[in-house]
């Protein structure tokens, strides 16, 4: 059958439309970064006084977001002698939160609150986020948009893309990173598949980049930190040119030295990336994904700040730390043994899934070793050079349940964005009661011995 | 693994100098005479003091792993 002229051109047209669609948006959603017009002077190192209280809230999706909000209200409900005979609770002590994947919505839900005088809105976090079925309403966002319809396969715009804009937009008020108060200190982690490391959205880590912190939206770090592999997209940033004062300090570069990778491979290499930030030409953009890949557990920046040319390290040279105390809300769910009870195998997904699960439980048993290791040396340069310094560490795990069945129940609910609302409850109940007696009552005497702790401080 | 330096810094006479800034690699980690926690490999080790000229303005160490009672001693002289 001869084909009309007319439809001829109009097939044409159609192709050259869906090609100017393709090649004209690809870049529309590369990234949300802004460049940093007027650098400034870097911003001083956060200061917390003489006693540093962190806070570390895994991954784990909403599994992790509830046991960690149950976690902080536990933590809400310790009262400590605040500054200037104030009362004050633990958890308005909390100097640094940290938090990856599940744990940054807890975490970015808080901090974008606590610079309010009631934070009662925290309460909130359980209608915006735990109740919610955020992977559902991200495929209703997805397909019930008709201009999604074009986009989403013509252009860079994706499901994460769309996951950003909700959580923006629902949970954090459209926030941004240069609207969070300046304590606790925020930090949010993200993976950079370049190169391989830790991303932390910092203030210094946009300057590596040339980009502004401040203007950057909260719900899109929060976005990148829960990018889970398989079910999202990564996050991409524009590497605008870093300022290389701001990105590499003296003891960088001291690090690169090849003595000092002979030692200390690990200094050299976190070096290399800052300097891979600064050509443009191997990192015109960043590429970030889940946080979980690099370290559930948000314990890899307390080790950061805990090294000696980190934040707290310096502080501790200085003499001017008393206190460190670390807290850890770890939802890596452990050994489900109800995979052996079964004849039949896991299928295809189940075993990606548990696999990925066993990474992450080997992975974090393995930093949390080196936590306890790094925290014993301190506590034993203190005692050796007669420095005043305790040293205080709570975990948070669903391996202190004593009760096996709720144990294996809890640890064996899947990382989702969306679930039950009894497990969620059942979740919290759990988060709030490990505080203290989790490590077998070890977390009892710890609190008990920083509450002393702020109480001999400011007596 | 943690490495770790003495730092002391003393007069002409050889009597220490208390009070003197410890800069490793720019960074304040504290006064002398004092033992510091550094990270292993290669820095720069400087002491300051005010009103006072230092010797040597500045030195290159390098941190390797030890205890810290055994810390290595870095020695600077205050005019």
């Amino acid at each position: 059958m001869a084909r009309a002229p007319g439809a001829a051109a109009r097939v044409g047209g159609l192709i050259g439309l869906v090609a100017a669609l393709f090649t004209g948006a690809c870049g529309l959603y590369v990234s949300d970064n802004a460049r940093l017009e007027e650098p400034g002077a870097p911003p001083a190192p956060y200061d917390p006084g003489q006693v540093a209280v962190f806070l570390a809230l895994s991954g784990g999706g909403t599994r992790a977001a509830a046991l960690s909000y149950g976690a902080m209200t536990a933590l809400e409900a310790i009262a400590v002698p605040g500054e200037d005979g104030q009362a004050s609770t633990l958890l308005r002590e909390v100097d640094y939160i940290s938090a990856v994947s599940g744990g940054s919505f807890t975490a970015a839900f808080y901090a974008h609150l606590a610079g309010e005088p009631s934070r009662r809105r925290f309460d909130e976090i359980v209608d915006r986020v735990l109740h919610r079925n955020l992977e559902l309403e991200i495929a209703v966002r997805l397909f019930a948009n008709p201009l999604n319809w074009f986009r989403l396969p013509f252009t860079a715009y994706d499901r994460t893309q769309v996951a950003a804009g909700l959580y923006g937009a629902t949970i954090f008020d459209g926030a941004r990173l240069g609207d969070l108060p300046l304590r606790p200190r925020l930090i949010l982690n993200a993976s950079d598949l370049g190169t391989g490391l830790r991303f932390e959205f910092s203030p210094a880590a946009f300057r590596c980049l040339g980009s502004d912190h401040a203007r950057y939206p909260l719900g899109h770090a929060v976005a990148a930190s829960s990018a889970f592999p398989g079910a999202f997209t990564s996050i991409t940033l524009t590497n605008h040119g870093g300022d290389a004062r701001a990105c590499l300090a003296e003891r960088d570069r001291r690090a690169l030295t090849p003595a000092t990778r002979e030692v200390n491979p690990l200094r050299t290499a976190r070096a290399e990336r800052r300097l891979q930030y600064l050509d443009r030409g191997e990192a015109r953009y960043v590429h970030l994904a889940d946080g979980g890949i690099t370290d559930n557990l948000g314990l890899d920046a307390v080790l950061d700040l805990l090294s000696a040319d980190g934040e707290l390290g310096r502080r501790i040279n200085q003499r001017r730390l008393k206190a460190v105390a670390v807290i850890s809300v770890n939802a890596t769910p452990a050994a489900p043994m109800e995979i052996g009870r079964a004849r039949g195998g896991p299928g295809v997904l189940a075993v990606v899934l548990r696999a990925f699960d066993l990474f992450l439980w080997d992975a974090g048993a393995e930093t949390v070793n080196d936590l306890s290791r790094t925290l014993e040396e301190k506590a034993d340069f203190a005692r050796v050079t007669g420095r005043d310094l305790r040293l205080f560490f709570i975990e948070v795990k669903f391996d202190d349940i004593a009760d096996p069945a709720r144990r294996v129940a809890l640890a064996s609910i899947g990382t989702r964005l969306g679930l039950p609302a009894a497990q969620v409850d059942a979740l919290m109940a759990a988060g709030r009661e490990l505080v203290a007696s989790g490590r077998n009552g070890r977390n009892r005497a710890e609190l008990d011995g920083l509450v002393e702790v702020f109480g001999s401080l400011r007596r | 693994m943690a490495g770790y330096l003495r730092v002391v810094l003393r007069d002409a006479a050889g009597l220490d100098v208390p009070g003197g800034r410890i800069l490793l690699d720019g960074d304040d980690h504290g006064a002398t005479p004092d033992t510091i926690e550094a990270t292993l490999g290669d820095h720069r080790l400087a002491v300051t003091c005010l009103d006072r000229t230092v010797e040597p303005e500045s030195r290159h160490v390098y941190v390797v792993a030890c205890r810290p009672e055994n810390a290595p001693v870095k020695r600077f002289t205050a005019a």
